[in-house]
């Protein structure tokens, strides 16, 4: 079981980073909760 | 996820995967599967280190827990067909989050080990209860 104290800042350090998405086109990970409310999954591997 | 994409988008609640690696296989990766949401390649881990995701130790490897759910993985196919899947950084373990349009993080999941992912059942209840959900 690892559910953990979400850092108090962690909006701030992670809504600022900007990654390309799969089609190449960039997104600020920001942007994908500012309207609506965001599951965000790290893959420890695509497959 | 996958399974929960409509239920989701109808209730406004958004989805994004992150992996390492590069823009083919995520595309790959994100065909094979249907993904409809973002799949994100962060293979300098900036947002991995951002949320602090751990990394492996060499002792994982031989964790039951681990080789019984590297095996389900392989006999399903779950890990076969796409090319390069693991990619350079395979000791960097997964992560969930779920985050409101205020900043808040109602859940915050830190992955211990291979086998350690969280509940998709609990993590779709939290988001769809509250703001920003249902």
């Amino acid at each position: 079981m690892s559910r953990v104290t979400p850092q108090p800042d962690l909006h701030e350090k992670l809504g600022s980073v900007t990654l390309p998405e799969a089609d190449g086109k960039r997104i600020r990970i920001g942007d994908l909760w500012a309207q609506h409310t965001l599951i965000l999954v790290h893959l420890r591997h695509f497959g | 996820m996958r399974d929960h994409q409509e239920q989701l988008s109808a209730a406004g609640v958004s989805v994004a995967a992150v992996g390492t690696g590069d823009a083919p296989v995520a595309r790959e990766f994100k065909v094979k599967y249907g993904l409809k949401f973002p799949v994100l390649v962060d293979d300098a881990l900036l947002s991995y280190r951002a949320v602090q995701v751990k990394r492996s130790s060499q002792l994982n490897w031989v964790n039951p827990k681990v080789l019984t759910a590297s095996v389900r993985a392989l006999s399903s196919g779950a890990i076969s067909g796409i090319a390069s899947p693991i990619g350079k950084h395979a000791d960097f373990l997964g992560a969930t989050h779920v985050i409101r349009p205020d900043g808040s993080v109602p859940f915050a999941w830190i992955n211990d080990d291979f086998g350690d992912n969280s509940d998709v059942d609990e993590v779709v209840e939290v988001a769809l209860t509250g703001p920003g959900g249902s």
